[in-house]
């Protein structure tokens, strides 16, 4: 995946989501997404992932889609009660 | 009466006992599902996360046999994350970083099948964490049956 591709997705997930974005890498080529959204508040975790897994793969081919290891998503209250441990 | 063996003993298995006892978890998240009582549902999940965590260390003994094999006073600093990752971590995450192979194959596996099989282990390991056994919060058995679901999938796969 470019960094052009990696920016387009992010923006993508920001528009579609409402949400604070961010990609870290995490081996060459490879990155993590964390997702903080007000529309994930009271969805449960598995729902999440399959909103922004689908448009993950609605950007992404499918060599593409491997190159993002984990999403991770939180809802902006979760962010803030969460310890950081 | 015969007496019953210390389960709480810490073991070093091979992968095949890994694999036969993530499906002991699994069975047993499935039998707190029967149970249709929302109570149980934290435990539903807690316990079909266990059972991909099982499996990915499987996975990880699989590819890293020389490294799993090690007693902790013979871990270097070389080899000190894959052993941890195998017989110390919950971190799902840093466990499918370190299996790289292991995405592509189970994506194939899935279109195979027609359905998202590694977006539902990429979404498992990015959504369960090993804290839901301190959680105070309670999650429903429709969502906990979900997760059983596709753990049920995913079990045969990374078998």
């Amino acid at each position: 995946m470019t960094d052009v591709q990696l920016q387009e997705l992010l923006d993508e997930l920001k528009r579609r989501f409402h949400a604070q974005v961010e990609a870290e890498q995490v081996s060459p080529g490879r990155f993590r997404l964390g997702v903080v959204s007000p529309q994930f508040a009271g969805v449960p975790g598995l729902r999440r992932q399959d909103r922004i897994w689908e448009a993950i793969d609605e950007m992404l081919d499918r060599e593409q889609t491997l190159d993002i290891s984990l999403v991770l998503a939180y809802s902006p209250d979760e962010i803030e009660v969460a310890p950081n441990v | 009466m015969a007496k019953p063996p210390n389960i709480f003993l810490k073991q070093r298995l091979v992968a095949g006992q890994l694999r036969a006892v993530a499906e002991r978890r699994f069975d047993d998240a499935k039998a707190l599902c029967e149970t249709q009582e929302n109570a149980r549902a934290n435990g539903v999940q807690y316990l079909a996360g266990i059972a991909i965590e099982i499996l990915l260390k499987a996975q990880l003994v699989d590819r890293y046999p020389t490294e799993s094999k090690l007693r902790s006073h013979e871990v270097t600093d070389a080899s000190r994350v894959v052993w941890s990752l195998i017989w110390r971590s919950h971190d799902l995450e840093e466990m499918l970083n370190h299996l790289p192979q292991l995405s592509a194959g189970v994506r194939k596996q899935g279109e195979r099948a027609g359905l998202p099989y590694w977006e539902w282990l990429s979404g498992i390991c990015g959504s369960w964490t090993i804290f839901a056994r301190y959680s105070t919060l309670s999650t429903t058995m429709d969502t906990a049956k979900e997760m059983l679901d596709r753990v049920r999938h995913l079990k045969e796969v990374l078998k």
